[in-house]
């Protein structure tokens, strides 16, 4: 199948909890947005 | 004169102190014929081990040989980073010097099982994993249960038995602590407030977890019929974060292929991805019957 045939997609709902990448150094902040998305800070290197 | 016993006791002696002093090959032997991965319980055989490390100061011998090498060789470059200087990694586990200089903002429910031991007094917190702790999934409602302190003197070992409890050090000046740590044991390293105690944000405990994830995001963008195949693996995955990511990017590929994987979630051992499983087709229904 080639990709020029149209592709039918589906929306698929968002896990609950959203699980954080990891990461070397902890998140200087992190709160959720107004809108209710989480907002991850990461602190600046020292 | 001494009778034969006390001869032999002797010669026994002498022998061992002619022996070489204990080094790092030794150490590895040891952890590797007490550890096995497949049963983590075996991790605590290693306490021995550990403590003959200390008394017999291989740490002092290992750092003055790595100031040896810096010194003749300004190229010499050992497995450091700012932070932590790796004596060795080994099958499963590792051996590290590494500085705790300040405070952590949260309390880490770490994936992995550890020995420490600082090279000064070691102080904090020690609290319980809430009733019902589950790793993979993560529960903001959960919080932890304060469960005492924890003091260690320099050089002496802290057994940090974290599938029960969570440790906060408090740390006013920068301790170099070695430690034995296993690879990860869970999937998820869960981040607890300091001030309320409940549970604040989980992260991948694997880096390949994290890679997985955004390789999936990447081919759902890319959207070629070529990556079905990869993601349909993917979708297998024993990370629950993992299985979903490529279940919702094949559903940027291929509608029927992402209904079956979705049909197939309304199964899943994780009860979230039962739960968004069931979500996606309630709205599909919804859709259908407008």
């Amino acid at each position: 199948m080639s990709n020029d045939e149209t592709i039918d997609t589906l929306d698929i709902a968002d896990l609950e909890q959203d699980i954080g990448g990891m990461c070397a150094v902890e998140p200087a902040e992190t709160r959720i947005s107004a809108e209710g998305y989480w907002v991850v800070m990461v602190a600046p290197p020292k | 004169m001494p009778g034969r016993g006390n001869r032999y006791s002797f010669a026994c002696l002498h022998a061992w102190a002619l022996m070489a002093p204990y080094q790092l090959t030794d150490f590895v032997s040891e952890i590797d014929s007490r550890y096995k991965v497949a049963e983590p319980e075996t991790f605590w055989l290693c306490e021995q081990p550990m403590q003959r490390l200390l008394a017999e100061g291989l740490i002092s011998r290992w750092i003055n040989e790595q100031l040896r090498q810096l010194a003749s060789d300004h190229q010499h470059l050992g497995d450091w980073s700012a932070t932590e200087a790796v004596l060795h990694r080994g099958n499963g586990w590792l051996l590290s010097v590494a500085i705790f200089d300040s405070p952590r903002r949260f309390i880490h429910a770490l994936p992995f099982s550890a020995f420490y031991a600082p090279f000064a007094e070691l102080t904090g917190e020690r609290y319980r994993l809430p009733a019902g702790f589950r790793n993979d999934v993560f529960d903001p409602g959960l919080r932890l249960e304060p469960a005492g302190t924890v003091k260690v003197d320099p050089n002496g070992l802290l057994r940090l038995e974290t599938d029960q409890y969570a440790y906060d050090f408090q740390i006013t000046q920068a301790i170099p602590v070695l430690r034995l740590v296993s690879a990860s044991l869970r999937p998820l390293e869960w981040l607890f407030s300091k001030t309320t105690l409940q549970a604040w944000q989980a992260n991948d405990a694997e880096l390949s977890s994290t890679q997985l994830r955004v390789a999936a995001y990447v081919l759902g963008k890319i959207a070629h019929q070529s990556s079905i195949g990869a993601l349909l693996e993917l979708a297998s995955h024993p990370h629950h974060a993992v299985r979903w990511a490529a279940i919702q990017n094949l559903g940027r590929l291929s509608r029927t292929e992402a209904l079956a994987k979705i049909r197939e979630a309304m199964n899943d051992v994780h009860p979230h991805l039962r739960r968004a499983a069931q979500k996606t087709l309630n709205q599909l229904d919804k859709r259908t019957q407008r």
